[in-house]
C-alpha cells in the first residue's frame, strides 16, 4: 500500500473516531438532560417517598457501572456523583436522618454540582423527604 | 530572596513579623521563642533544639530521619516563600489584650509588605510540622486513621499560597487558601442556611478529635480552636485576622485546611474507594493522588475517576501511573520542580 494511501486511511480512521466521539458526546448530553428532567419531576412530585428517590439514584449508579461507551459512562458517573449525597443521607442512617444530618448532607450535595436548577431540585427533594 | 538576601518576600523596612515573633505573648509564638531561644534584647532569634540550624540537623541523624520522613524541611518552606505569587495580602497584629489592631491591606505584589525572613520561615515550619504531627493517627470516620504524607501536604500548601499566610482574596484566605465552603464543613454551617441553628459541618468531628486528643503535638493547638464552635466561625472572610495572623491565624488556617483535606480524603474519596475498589484503597498513595485531584477540581472528578478508570480490576501500579498523568497532578509536580530550582536542589520533594 503506498504511503499516500496509508495516510488517507489513517485520516479516515481518525475522522471516523472523532465523529464517533462527538456523536457520543451529544448522546451523553441528551441522556443527562433526560435524567435532569426526571429529577425535576421527582422534586415536584407531591407524594415522593424515600424509596422512590433512593431507587432512582441506584438506577443512575447502575448506569454508571454497566455503560460500555466511555464518553457516556463518564457522563453517567459524573451525574451520579452530583446527586449521590442527597441519596446517601437516607441510607447512611439506620433510623433515618436527624434534622442536622439533613442540613449537613444537603450542604455537601449542593456543593457537588454547579447546576443551579439541580441544586434547587435536590434541595426540594431533601426538604420534602426530611420533613416526613 | 528579596531586599539584600534578608527577606524571602516583603521589605526589610517593614519588620512587623519580627516584632511579633520577638514580643508576642501568644502561646504558640512564646513556645517557638522558647524553643529557638530568642534573644529579645539583641533583637534576633537564635537557634536552639536544632530547630532552624541546618548544620545541626545534619549532624543529628535521627532528627534528619524524622525531618525527612514525617516533617517538612525548612529548605522547602524557604523555597516556597521565594516563589513570586501575585496575591493581595492582609497583615494583622494583636494588641496586648488579644484584640486585633486595624489590619493593613496590601495590593498584589505590593512592595510594602512586612519582611518574611528566615525566622518567620522557621516559625511557619514549626507550626506546619506541629499540625502534621497532631494529625498523625487522628481517628477518621469508617475506622480509618489519618496518616499525613508531608510531601502531599507540602505540595498542596505550596500550590495554594507558597506558605504565605497573609494572602487574602475572594479565592481563598491564608496559607491554606481557605474558602467559606471548607470553613463551614470544618466548623458550623452558615446560620443563614439553618434558620439560626448551630449545625456542625461534616468535618467538625476532626476538630473535636484534636481537642480530645492525647497526642502531645496537639496540646498547643487546642486553645486555638477550642472556642470556634462557641464563636460560630463559618467564614474566613469574617474576622480575617483570625485566619491570617502569626499569633493564631496561621495555626487555625493550617488546622482547618489540613482537616478539610483529610475530610475529603477519608470521608468522601476513601469511603467510595473502599466500597468500589478495596485493593486500590489499601494503597495510601492512590488515596492521596485522588484526594489531591478532589481538592482542586472538586470531589466529583476524583470519584468519577474511581469508576471510569476501572480501579477494581487493575493493578495499583497502573492506577497510580495513570493518576500521575492527570493535568492537576502534573501542575503540582511542575511547581515542585520550581521548588527544586529555587532551593538549589536542597529541597528534594
Amino acid at each position: 500500500m503506498s504511503v499516500l494511501v496509508k495516510r488517507w486511511l489513517l485520516l479516515a480512521v481518525a475522522l471516523f473516531l472523532s465523529l464517533n466521539v462527538s456523536a457520543n458526546a451529544t448522546k451523553a448530553k441528551s441522556l443527562i438532560a433526560t435524567e435532569l428532567n426526571k429529577i425535576s419531576e421527582l422534586a415536584n412530585k407531591k407524594e415522593l417517598t424515600v424509596k422512590e428517590w433512593t431507587n432512582y439514584v441506584e438506577v443512575v449508579d447502575t448506569k454508571c457501572d454497566i455503560e460500555k461507551d466511555s464518553t457516556i459512562k463518564k457522563a453517567y458517573c459524573e451525574f451520579y456523583y452530583e446527586i449521590y449525597k442527597a441519596s446517601e443521607l437516607f441510607t447512611d442512617f439506620s433510623g433515618g436522618p436527624g434534622r442536622d444530618d439533613c442540613d449537613r448532607y444537603l450542604f455537601s450535595a449542593e456543593n457537588m454540582t454547579k447546576n443551579k436548577t439541580l441544586k434547587t431540585d435536590l434541595r426540594k427533594i431533601v426538604e420534602k423527604l426530611c420533613a416526613k | 530572596m528579596a531586599e539584600g538576601s534578608q527577606c524571602f518576600s516583603g521589605t526589610v523596612v517593614n519588620q512587623t513579623f519580627k516584632r511579633i515573633l520577638e514580643n508576642s505573648p501568644s502561646p504558640l509564638v512564646a513556645e517557638f521563642r522558647k524553643l529557638s531561644k530568642v534573644k529579645v534584647s539583641e533583637g534576633s532569634l537564635g537557634c536552639g533544639s536544632g530547630l532552624c540550624d541546618q548544620t545541626q540537623q545534619k549532624q543529628d541523624p535521627l532528627r534528619q530521619i524524622l525531618l525527612t520522613t514525617k516533617q517538612i524541611p525548612k529548605v522547602c518552606i524557604d523555597a516556597a516563600l521565594k516563589r513570586k505569587i501575585s496575591q493581595s495580602s492582609i497583615v494583622c497584629e494583636a494588641n496586648t489584650d488579644g484584640t486585633w489592631k486595624t489590619p493593613k491591606n496590601y495590593r498584589r505584589l505590593s512592595g510594602g509588605t512586612p519582611c518574611i525572613d528566615d525566622t518567620t520561615s522557621s516559625y511557619i515550619q514549626h507550626i506546619t510540622n506541629k499540625v502534621i504531627s497532631c494529625f498523625q493517627g487522628l481517628p477518621m470516620k469508617g475506622g480509618a486513621t489519618e496518616n499525613i504524607n508531608p510531601k502531599v501536604l507540602y505540595s498542596k500548601l505550596n500550590n495554594e499560597s507558597g506558605f504565605n499566610f497573609t494572602f487574602n482574596s475572594k479565592g481563598g484566605v491564608g496559607a491554606g487558601q481557605l474558602t467559606s465552603i471548607a470553613t463551614q464543613e470544618m466548623n458550623i454551617l452558615d446560620p443563614r442556611r439553618t434558620g439560626g441553628r448551630v449545625v456542625k459541618g461534616n468535618g467538625r468531628y476532626i476538630l473535636e478529635n484534636i481537642i480530645s486528643s492525647t497526642n502531645p503535638d496537639c496540646q498547643e493547638l487546642k486553645p486555638v480552636i477550642q472556642d470556634d464552635l462557641e464563636k460560630k466561625r463559618f467564614s474566613p472572610r469574617k474576622n480575617t485576622c483570625d485566619w491570617t495572623s502569626l499569633e493564631t491565624g496561621l495555626a487555625r488556617n493550617l488546622i482547618y485546611s489540613t482537616g478539610y483535606f483529610s475530610h475529603i480524603k477519608h470521608d468522601i474519596i476513601g469511603k467510595e474507594l473502599r466500597k468500589r475498589a478495596p485493593t486500590a484503597y489499601a494503597d495510601p498513595e492512590v488515596l492521596d493522588l485522588l484526594a489531591l485531584r478532589a481538592y482542586w477540581r472538586g470531589p466529583g472528578a476524583a470519584l468519577t475517576a474511581i469508576r471510569t478508570m476501572g480501579m477494581n480490576s487493575r493493578s495499583t501500579a497502573s492506577i497510580k501511573a495513570q493518576l500521575k498523568q492527570n493535568t492537576y497532578v502534573k501542575a503540582v509536580n511542575n511547581k515542585l520542580g520550581e521548588i527544586r530550582q529555587l532551593s538549589g536542589g536542597a529541597c528534594q520533594y
